[in-house]
């Protein structure tokens, strides 16, 4: 009892960690989903980003909190700009040209990254987060890293203040109600290009927090993002796509069953995954939040 | 007076069409004579073969995507399935021509797999349906179950014979993927012809329209995605043996990217479009590798022309082509003093 208990204990705080990072990165597209009703395929390029701008700003010297709110706030900037300068241009036209439009951006994001960096994996875990130490927990004797322990505080802090934003602050409502209703919101006076616009900076600036608190337990590298960025879309669909909360639920479902996937048979982890996501996406496609934005045809 | 002058213009203009495709076949039947001649002959001859193979694997793909309008991030899935389908069932003794016909029926049965339940999705979540199943697929190429696709180490192909000729030079590859190309382009042509390729275009245009004239929306929706699998998969049995080597990688997710911008390119929902996808991207990315260290600035120019391409034509250079003779038209006819209807 006291080994079983030990081993889920050992895979469920990895598990988790690694869903708060999908759940950061879900939480942007389902609120890119709700308000302009596309997906986002550039996120996990933009994760990357992020965590090269934090690893690089930690190399200059500045210290670990700096660096992670510099390359947070900046990946906002990024997004804002993606949006402003591209997306907003293609969505005018058709919205499913944003689909292929976001992958282009990918390739573009991901290979500008490996000609800045090149193709290495920098070994972050001392630079970044000074924490490659275990909790030890007496009682279970069970090991964990400081880096997970930390990785899930920060994205639990963000998952609240994002929500916080949401609820209680005027712009925050503002986008709410633009997601509900363009025109409504437009005409009430409420500028949609805006609300469009930080949303997607929410978006990029949560990804580029996940992807700094991941750097430490993979290594940054240019392509760090690329799963988790895919895999914020999977938990998003899993929690019934557009809800925020539902996004949350799903990241940390993928997470902790990858990780335990991972345990039992490694080498078919991605296709157990992606298997899930199937299923669920075909036949339970409203989610577990039953929110029932996904279009049926 | 007028209406001669008109009239010999149009003759004229035949002419110029007829001796236009007189010409294009004859160049496509010499060219690898003209290609033996070159310095680097082969090498040229090689790329237009693979610009062959990739044109019929985006045809397939615009019968579903530009056809049908169901986007398909997948593509990679069903061209993988193929050749390994046709490489396995070769080595495992099957005459070629009978592992060729299995091997389409094991795609199609598997496109079916997947569009029975996909046919109920729309627009994005298809994308990230298909994009699972790619990612299934390939997970599956690279740890097989009893090791049948050989893991990471890919398998090599033996040259293809069939009816006793074997196909080992690249002129021999080149002839038989030439008739291959014209045989699919055909065959597309003829399918939108058909009332199953009207109902299908008839349901890109519109679902709900589709619907009330008694179309079976899902049913036309599988028939267009079993269709379209099965020539990329033919495509994907053609790339097996003119790569002669099959790997995972060579059929990861990039792939996939690859088809849809040929696609897009080129012009979805037009019978040349993918044509001149293939025969852009693939001379670009065969430029592009000249350049020292050119990883990274390859995929880096290839995503820019993408984007470039979401962004101010998202109709794609057949798309850009007719709006531009439209435009022209339309001017002439307002400089001729008309108000845009008659003439």
């Amino acid at each position: 009892m006291n080994d079983t208990l030990k081993l889920i204990l050992q895979l469920m705080i990895p598990g988790l960690c690694l869903g708060c990072v999908y759940g950061l990165n879900g939480i942007g597209a389902a609120l890119l989903y709700k308000g302009s009703h596309t997906i986002n395929n550039a996120q996990g390029a933009v994760v990357g980003f992020g965590a090269l701008l934090g690893y690089s700003l930690q190399n200059r010297g500045l210290g670990l909190i700096s660096s992670t709110i510099i390359a947070t706030i900046a990946c906002f900037f990024v997004g804002v700009l993606l949006q402003v300068g591209v997306i907003s241009q293609i969505e005018k036209k058709a919205p499913i040209y944003v689909v292929i439009a976001t992958l282009a951006l990918s390739i573009v994001i991901t290979n500008a990254n490996y000609l800045i960096v090149g193709s290495y994996t920098y070994d972050s875990a001392v630079i970044l987060i000074n924490v490659s130490k275990y909790l030890h927990i007496d009682s279970v004797n069970v090991d964990i890293l400081w880096s997970n322990i930390v990785a899930i505080a920060v994205s639990f802090i963000a998952m609240v203040s994002v929500h916080f934003f949401l609820n209680k602050t005027k712009f925050g409502s503002a986008m709410r109600a633009a997601a509900m209703d363009p025109f409504a919101a437009e005409s009430c006076g409420i500028s949609v290009v805006k609300t469009r616009a930080v949303t997607w900076g929410i978006m990029s600036a949560l990804g580029a927090l996940g992807g700094c608190l991941t750097g430490p337990l993979f290594g940054v590298s240019a392509g760090i993002g690329i799963a988790a960025g895919a895999k914020g879309n999977t938990g998003a669909v899993l929690g019934g796509y557009g809800n925020m909360y539902g996004a949350i639920i799903g990241g940390m479902i993928i997470g902790i069953v990858e990780t335990i996937f991972g345990y039992i048979y490694s080498p078919y982890q991605t296709a157990f995954t992606n298997a899930l996501f199937l299923i669920f996406i075909l036949l339970l496609p409203h989610g577990i939040m039953n929110e029932k934005a996904i279009e049926e045809g | 007076m007028e209406e001669r002058s008109k009239e010999r213009s149009s003759s004229r203009k035949n002419i110029y069409r007829i001796s236009g495709i007189v010409l294009a076949v004859l160049i496509a039947l010499l060219l690898p004579v003209i290609c033996g001649f070159l310095e680097s002959g082969a090498y040229y001859l090689n790329v237009i073969n693979y610009i062959f193979v990739y044109t019929i694997a985006s045809t397939g793909l615009n019968v579903m995507t530009g056809y049908s309008g169901q986007i398909n991030l997948g593509g990679a899935a069903y061209f993988s399935v193929g050749a390994y389908a046709v490489v396995i069932l070769c080595n495992a003794g099957v005459p070629t021509l009978l592992s060729v016909v299995l091997a389409m029926l094991v795609v199609a049965f598997f496109g079916f797999l997947t569009a029975v339940p996909a046919a109920k999705l729309k627009y994005h979540f298809l994308a990230l349906a298909t994009t699972a199943v790619g990612e299934v697929v390939n997970n599956l190429l690279t740890v097989s179950p009893g090791g049948i696709t050989n893991d990471t180490h890919g398998m090599f192909v033996k040259a293809l014979v069939l009816f006793g000729f074997k196909f080992k030079s690249d002129a021999s590859l080149y002839y038989l993927l030439l008739i291959m190309t014209a045989l699919c382009l055909l065959f597309t042509w003829a399918f939108l012809h058909s009332r199953t390729g009207r109902a299908c275009v008839a349901t890109r245009d519109s679902v709900d329209a589709a619907g009330s004239c008694g179309i079976d929306v899902r049913q036309y929706k599988i028939i267009a995605t079993v269709v379209s699998c099965v020539m990329i998969g033919f495509a994907g049995f053609l790339f097996a043996y003119l790569n002669r080597y099959i790997s995972p990688d060579t059929f990861a997710a990039g792939k996939s990217t690859m088809f849809m911008s040929m696609m897009m390119l080129g012009g979805s929902g037009t019978l040349f479009g993918p044509f001149l996808g293939a025969v852009l991207i693939t001379l670009i990315m065969e430029l592009l590798r000249g350049i020292q260290g050119s990883g990274p600035y390859m995929q880096l120019t290839y995503g820019f022309i993408l984007l470039i391409e979401m962004m101010f034509m998202p109709q794609g250079v057949s798309g850009a082509i007719s709006d531009y003779k439209y435009k022209k038209d339309r001017r002439r006819m307002e400089a001729a003093g008309g108000d845009g209807k008659d003439a």
